[in-house]
């Protein structure tokens, strides 16, 4: 599957798009939320995406962000719905750093 | 409230920095001007210090006066002399006193050489001393300082009047530090600026930038306000950027904010504790690493939570069945417990839980949540329910100030005293230091595996904090587990398995082993305990037979089979649960999760694979039952404590967390006020922590600590999950160790960024993860029975004649040992029993432990 995510810097704030094929057989059974750590881990560790202190059951909201432009929750959103994935942070405040943004209160 | 700012500590090292920062930038000269202030300084203070002096007094001043109406006091301690008391003459010996050890202990005494012997003749001119003075002096190389004083007025009448005298005056003329201090300030600066112009206000100002990190804004800003407006100075604490003094790693520090209560955590525990603290009147900040009412095991709850049934009738007035009362309650929770609970802790659990439940249900009440009541004393509603009614108690205290999505990093003590934190704020990148007089932690549990239930990062950070600044650890070797899904997969990791089990008392349902053949499962178990506080465990000790005999599936797991029931019985007993449950969740669905999976599954006899994964940690962080830690100042609520529920949990987490957290909140508030002070920092404490925070940035070796974090979990899966044994244990052991070693030396980030930087945090909590992990494999593998959740493939029995016994951690110079102690007993104790038992079902079984549930 082609995955594209959206990167920004908190340094200048300027953004550009992380590509990545991966085989469908890994992501059979994963979510979106399980899909970031695995990139995380294999392909590039310093993508940052909101995942401390977080429920992994769709309980907290903290892990929002847009998925071929739909504002989803990464945790309970299953990747073997998708035939591709541009994965951008939410609308729902600034960015701080690639996904991870700063809520609005 | 008054806090004190200042001491003589604080006078001590203020003239050091500011005479380090003068000689340094204008040599001899900035020497002179440095004496010549002193003397202003003295000769003034003298003279304030004389016209209380009696105009009618009938003697000249002399030695005696200057001391009825010194100025400063001390504490005790801080100064020792010897004196002797001569006809004519009067000696003093000065042994100990806070210039000197402050000097000493910086390695700044040689700034001593501007200000003693200067000070004390200043001080007695101004005063209208003639008759004696300083005549040894410690920094011209003799071993103390000593003063001799000869003439008429030294006589046996006036020693005694004079000692009559001081016990009736009882320090009436001392003055608050925080006055002499900003007087002595004004003084060094009106020379220092007046001599060296611009270049002397550069030097002062360096100085009072190293004069703040130290001793905090506060101290900084009370310098330089006018003294004689004191008394409308209040007392707020404030929040600064630190001033940055150039000096690695200090420069690191972002940012500084003082507190007089600093909690930490987000959830139950630490609500409870600063609702309470800030109740009492105390200055409390939060830092949480979630969102506060928004993160923790609480979010998870599942259960709901009880009470005994005579209490939740007579002192919370609800319809509950009043037969099993207190006393029950507490002998159940020792029984379930295995006997290794302090029973302390399980009293205060049974006496403050009631109060401690009221004041949740009134903040959930005025949050408008639902909360449904059971006759046997139980409440049940969703996690997000509970927090929700957190949320509500935070924001009925608006004086609560609060910092989320900030990990705290380490504790700061100076001689065994908490004295701050360190924390990182993950959204700005900044690390700060909070300064504290007592420090709450109620970071929540610990666990290691990858297969838990838990939210996610429970890494422990609080024990493995608590236990780096001195603390003890108890019981790290008891985690519980309970059912959860595998199946389907988008409710992998849910608890719907074991929730069906308690909200579903007529399905029955069996677990089938890897080839679909149900389990042997004695009757008396499956009956007997189905639905009560200790089904987990019973579910626990199946799963770890079923390993033991090799049943279980490739993924460690059973299967669970609901095919008994009749296909209507399946249906109305899960449309049951959906009106039930669909108060808290969207219909048909469980959290975040829909269940129609599961639904058809059962309604069609598909059976479906579960894990006993990990829910809670009974071990943490030892307490007393002022949940006192054995570090001055720290404190500990909630789950991050050991002790309450021993070796298995059979009351709720959510009621600990509540007891403990508004106990930690009052004896927090008492020990402030009987504690006027922040204490001082241990600078080189800080910077030795920043360098090891910031090792990771420099290490060259390539190790990921995200893949760190990884193999951590495997090696727990593996080796410390559920059924254990010593090769495993010893060969888990080694692993660890080889871990920290790598994280250490080897685990270098790609990442450059302190903003949001995973890999950088996932190594900090690596740290913790480790020392956890360690404390809780040595245990295991010194318990060679079976007990409660730790089941021992090879020590199958339950031995009561050597085993009644917790084992503690504690670390020190980078070391961690474990050493055993006696649980602790109340007066109304549950005596112990002796004995062995072939298992740990053949323990719950026997019917001379008279169980009452
Ligand atoms: C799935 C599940 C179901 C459960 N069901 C029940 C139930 O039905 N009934 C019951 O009584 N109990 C239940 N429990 C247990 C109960 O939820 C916990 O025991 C309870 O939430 C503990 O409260 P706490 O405040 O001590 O910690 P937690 O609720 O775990 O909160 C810990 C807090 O500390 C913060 N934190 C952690 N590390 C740091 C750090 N380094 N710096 C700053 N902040 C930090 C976290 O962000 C969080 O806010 C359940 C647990 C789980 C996992
Ligand atoms: S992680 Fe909590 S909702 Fe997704």
């Amino acid at each position: 599957m082609n995955i594209s995510i959206k990167r920004t810097s908190p340094v200048n704030g300027a953004s550009k798009m992380l590509k990545v094929v991966i085989d469908d057989s890994i992501l059979s059974d994963m979510t979106v939320q399980n899909l970031l750590e695995y990139i995380t881990c294999n392909v590039d560790p310093s993508l940052a995406y909101y995942c401390h202190s977080v429920c992994e059951h769709g309980v907290c909201k903290r892990c929002i962000l847009k998925v071929n432009s739909k504002t989803v929750l990464a945790c309970t959103t299953r990747v073997s719905s998708y035939s591709h994935l541009n994965i951008e942070p939410a609308d729902v405040g600034d960015v701080v750093r690639d996904l991870v943004v700063c809520f609005k209160k | 409230m008054k806090i004190v700012h200042a001491s003589a500590s604080h006078h001590a090292m203020l003239f050091a920095f500011v005479a380090q920062e003068v000689v340094n930038a204008f040599g001899p000269p900035g020497g002179k001007a440095l004496r010549y202030a002193v003397e202003q300084y003295g000769k003034k203070r003298g003279q304030i210090m004389a016209q209380n002096v009696d105009p009618e007094n009938d003697s000249a001043n002399n030695v005696l006066l200057f001391d009825l109406f010194r100025e400063w006091e001390l504490f005790p301690g801080q100064q020792e002399c010897l004196t002797s008391k001569e006809e004519g003459e009067l000696s003093v010996t000065c042994l100990r006193c806070p210039w000197r050890t402050e000097w000493t202990a910086s390695g700044m005494a040689e700034y001593g050489k501007y200000f003693c012997g200067y000070i004390e003749s200043a001080l007695f001119e101004g005063f209208g001393v003639r008759d004696g003075g300083l005549t040894a002096n410690w920094l011209q190389g003799e071993s103390n300082c000593q003063f001799v004083f000869k003439g008429e007025a030294y006589t046996r009448f006036n020693y005694e009047k004079y000692e009559a005298k001081k016990q009736l005056l009882n320090g009436r003329f001392a003055v608050s530090w925080e006055e002499l201090l900003s007087f002595f300030f004004h003084e060094l600066r009106s020379v220092v600026v007046s001599t060296f112009s611009n270049e002397g206000e550069a030097a002062l100002s360096r100085a009072l930038d190293r004069y703040e990190l130290r001793f905090g804004t506060t101290a900084r800003k009370l310098l330089l306000s006018d003294f004689r407006q004191f008394e409308q100075f209040d007392d707020t604490l404030v929040e600064s950027p630190a001033m940055g003094t150039g000096i690695f790693p200090l420069q690191e520090i972002s940012r500084m904010i003082e507190t007089e209560i600093l909690v930490v955590g987000g959830s139950g525990a630490a609500v409870s504790a600063a609702v309470v603290a800030s109740e009492q009147g105390r200055d409390v900040l939060i830092i949480s690493k979630g969102e506060i009412g928004n993160s923790g095991n609480l979010l998870l709850a599942g259960g709901g939570f009880s009470l005994d049934g005579y209490s939740a009738r007579h002192e919370l007035g609800y319809d509950a069945d009043d037969s099993f009362t207190q006393d029950d309650l507490f002998d159940c929770l020792i029984k379930e417990g295995f006997y290794l609970n302090d029973q302390d802790l399980v009293q205060l659990y049974v006496e403050k839980g009631p109060a401690a439940v009221k004041q949740l249900l009134d903040w959930a009440d005025r949050a408008h949540q639902k909360i449904l009541f059971l006759r046997n004393g139980t409440w049940i509603a969703s996690g997000k329910c509970f927090a929700r009614a957190l949320v509500q108690g935070v924001r009925e205290h608006p004086s609560i100030r609060r910092l989320e999505d900030c990990v705290l990093l380490d504790l700061l003590t100076t001689n065994g005293c908490v004295t701050g934190a360190l924390a990182l704020s993950l959204m700005t990148g900044e690390i700060i230091l909070v300064r504290a007089k007592a420090v709450i932690l109620a970071t929540g549990g610990f666990q290691p595996f990858h297969i838990h239930n838990t939210v996610s990062d429970v890494t422990g950070d609080g024990q493995a904090i608590a236990c780096r600044a001195g603390a003890e650890l108890v019981d790290m070797e008891f985690l519980l587990f309970m059912p959860t899904a595998l199946d389907p997969p988008e409710l992998r990791y849910s608890i719907y398995p074991f929730v069906f089990e308690s909200n579903l008392p007529n399905l029955h349902y069996q677990f089938l082993d890897r080839d679909f053949c149900p389990l042997d499962i004695p009757f008396a178990l499956e009956t007997r305990f189905r639905g009560k506080k200790i089904s987990k465990l019973v579910n626990s000790y199946l799963f770890s037979q079923a390993q033991m005999q090799e049943k279980t599936t490739d993924r460690g797991g059973l299967y669970l089979d609901y095919s008994a029931n009749s296909f209507t019985v399946k249906r109305q007993s899960l449309s049951l649960f959906f009106d039930r449950f669909s108060q808290w969740h969207k219909r048909g669905y469980y959290n975040g999760e829909s269940l129609d999976n599961v639904e058809q599954a059962i309604l069609n006899d598909v059976p479906l694979e579960i894990i006993a994964a990990c829910e809670y940690s009974m071990g943490g962080i030892q307490v007393d039952s002022m949940m006192r830690t054995s570090v001055t100042g720290l404190f500990a609520a909630g789950e991050v404590t050991g002790g309450t529920f021993g070796a298995c949990r059979a009351g709720d987490g959510i009621v600990e967390m509540l007891v403990h957290g508004i106990t930690a909140g009052e004896q927090a508030s008492k020990y402030c006020s009987e504690c006027k002070w922040l204490g001082e920092l241990d600078l080189d404490q800080i910077s030795e922590l920043l360098i090891r925070y910031l090792r990771f940035f420099n290490n060259k070796g390539g190790i990921s600590s995200l893949q760190l974090f990884n193999d951590i979990q495997s090696v727990c899966d593996e080796k410390f999950r559920i059924l254990r044994n010593e090769t495993g244990l010893k060969s888990a052991l080694d692993q660890i160790k080889q871990f920290q070693l790598h994280l250490d030396e080897m685990c270098s980030l790609n990442c450059k960024e302190h903003i949001y930087n995973i890999e950088w945090l996932r190594a900090l909590q690596c740290d913790n993860l480790l020392l956890c992990c360690k404390a809780g494999i040595l245990a295991a593998i010194e318990r060679r029975e079976s007990r409660g959740f730790h089941f021992r493939s090879d020590f199958p029995k339950v031995d009561h004649n050597n085993y009644l016994l917790k084992y503690y951690s504690s670390f020190h110079d980078g070391i961690l040992t474990v050493s055993r102690r006696k649980p602790r007993l109340t007066q109304n104790q549950v005596r112990f029993p002796k004995g062995t038992h072939a298992s740990i079902m053949a323990y719950l079984t026997d019917p001379d432990l008279h169980y009452k549930r």
